[in-house]
């Protein structure tokens, strides 16, 4: 049960180990990616407001594990740093023109697991007097329902009584996903794996005072200050000064750059099928992290030194002064 | 005769003399006849009023005539003409004609009309976002739309509201 709401949780968090995800604004950008595959099913998330309130009051993030056929949604109030989290249960029924909806609380231990990320961080700095960084007490939720796959639904999450009567919430609409098309495997499918993991450079422990949650992508980077930023790839790629200068063995990565060595000690295999690998790798020196997030990585484990994401490929050519 | 010496100040003509002089003229006036006037002269003159007035184009004697109007009566219409300016001008001051986005249209808005003019709020924010720039109009009639959600709790129970067929606004 553990690991199916970690999967959920890191489908709904992926996006804050993501380069352009440097402050709560950009994570929901990111994050709010109104479309969320689940069961055969596309959903298409937006945010409504009614009264006097407009949706740009609330940063949203969704998240869909098809393995759950659930999709996960954050709602955070910005004014307040309040935030409600359900999730939504899509079934397909025989009747392929109906869907039957479910609605229930974000789990305890989703709940738990955001605390300790750089999400659950930033909400921190961003409002540090809260008493409390969990979402709001848990209301209660609607039986399930069986709708057409052509209804939209409205969830009112946020809302103001009186003669200033507002609301806010989710507007949901559904279709039918289309099959996607075949397509050949390539090295970037292979993603490199870092679960809870720590950062070693010339023989000390760098990444603070407890192991990292994980990341997992293509292109796991992380950001050295006074060094710049490192991006690891099991492949050189072209127009970039890729060098072959590390190794990926068992749960461990490590190149050595200048005269420095570097270490990323995972708690599992960083690649799924195992084996021993070269480790191309490309450093940025341009790089300017956000000061907000490597705080957050301070909070998040005390003495970290350094910010750590998943670069996608097509995201190389957005960095500064990467290319040879 | 020299005519210097008539004219000069020392040949003023004497009261007397004046007298004289007029009653000769006067005598001379009732002798002259003044000569007949010709039938050919009256054709003249009547022709030629016509061709000057009553043959030019109406829209012509229009431009070019006059009217003669006395003192007092043109001095009062100018009078009249000044006072009415000054009155249209201070009106046109007193209200704009280009409705401008000013805080107390806001709170006009506001205060009376609770729940009505807030859902109309919230769809001009909605078109504003998708809609060209050319369709904005330049002075919002409503207020502002609300972005502080200071105020917002959640709801105390989660409802789902279905639209059927998708009939629910973008």
């Amino acid at each position: 049960m553990r690991n199916r709401i970690y999967l959920l949780l890191a489908a709904l968090l992926l996006c804050s180990i993501q380069l352009q995800a440097q402050t709560l604004e950009h994570l929901a950008q990111s994050a709010g990616s109104p479309e969320q595959r689940v069961n055969g099913v596309v959903a298409t998330f937006s945010s409504f407001a009614e009264g006097r309130a407009t949706a740009e009051g609330v940063l949203r993030f969704n998240g869909a594990n098809d393995d759950e056929r659930a999709i996960g949604s954050f709602l955070v109030n910005i004014s307040t740093g309040m935030y409600i989290g359900y999730v939504l249960y899509i079934e397909r029924l025989p009747d392929p023109t109906k869907l039957k909806i479910t609605i229930k609380p974000m789990p305890e231990e989703a709940i738990e697991a955001t605390r300790k990320t750089v999400f659950g961080k930033l909400l921190v700095l961003k409002w540090p007097n809260r008493p409390s960084y969990d979402p709001a007490p848990p209301p209660s939720y609607p039986e399930p329902i069986v709708i057409n796959m052509t209804d939209v639904i409205k969830i009112p999450l946020w809302v103001k009584a009186g003669t200033e009567w507002g609301v806010v919430g989710d507007r949901i609409r559904f279709a039918i996903d289309r099959p996607r098309p075949a397509r050949e495997f390539t090295l970037d499918d292979v993603a490199l794996k870092l679960t809870d993991y720590r950062l070693i450079i010339n023989g000390e422990v760098r990444s603070g005072e407890r192991e990292l949650e994980g990341i997992e992508g293509p292109l796991p980077s992380f950001y050295v200050p006074g060094k710049g930023l490192f991006i690891l790839s099991i492949r050189p790629h072209e127009g970039y000064a890729f060098q072959k200068v590390g190794m990926a063995e068992g749960n461990k990565i490590s190149f050595s750059y200048g005269a420095d060595k570097y270490e990323l000690v995972s708690r599992d295999s960083v690649i799924p099928f195992g084996g021993k690998w070269h480790i191309w790798v490309l450093l940025v020196t341009g790089y300017q992290p956000n000061p907000e997030v490597l705080e957050a990585y301070k909070l998040l484990s005390k003495g970290n030194c350094c910010e750590y994401f998943i670069l996608r490929p097509e995201e190389l050519s957005q960095l500064p002064t990467s290319k040879k | 005769m020299n005519y210097l010496e008539e004219n000069s100040p020392d040949r003023n003509p004497k009261p007397a003399d004046e007298v004289i002089e007029d009653r000769e003229l006067k005598n001379l006036l009732g002798e002259w006849k003044t000569p007949d006037i010709t039938s050919s002269l009256d054709k003249r003159l009547l022709t030629s009023y016509r061709r000057q007035f009553l043959h030019r184009p109406l829209w012509r004697r229009w431009l070019t005539g006059s009217i003669s109007l006395p003192a007092p009566v043109a001095v009062t219409a100018a009078l009249l003409l000044c006072a009415t300016s000054y009155l249209a001008a201070r009106k046109a001051t007193s209200y704009p004609l280009g409705p401008a986005p000013t805080p107390p249209a806001v709170k006009i808005v506001e205060v009376p009309f609770p729940v009505v003019q807030e859902r109309i709020v919230t769809r001009v924010v909605y078109k504003k976002t998708d809609a060209p720039k050319a369709k904005e109009s330049p002075a919002p009639v409503s207020p502002p739309p609300r972005i502080d959600l200071a105020d917002f709790r959640p709801v105390s129970e989660i409802k789902i509201i279905v639209s059927h067929g998708g009939n629910d606004e973008k």
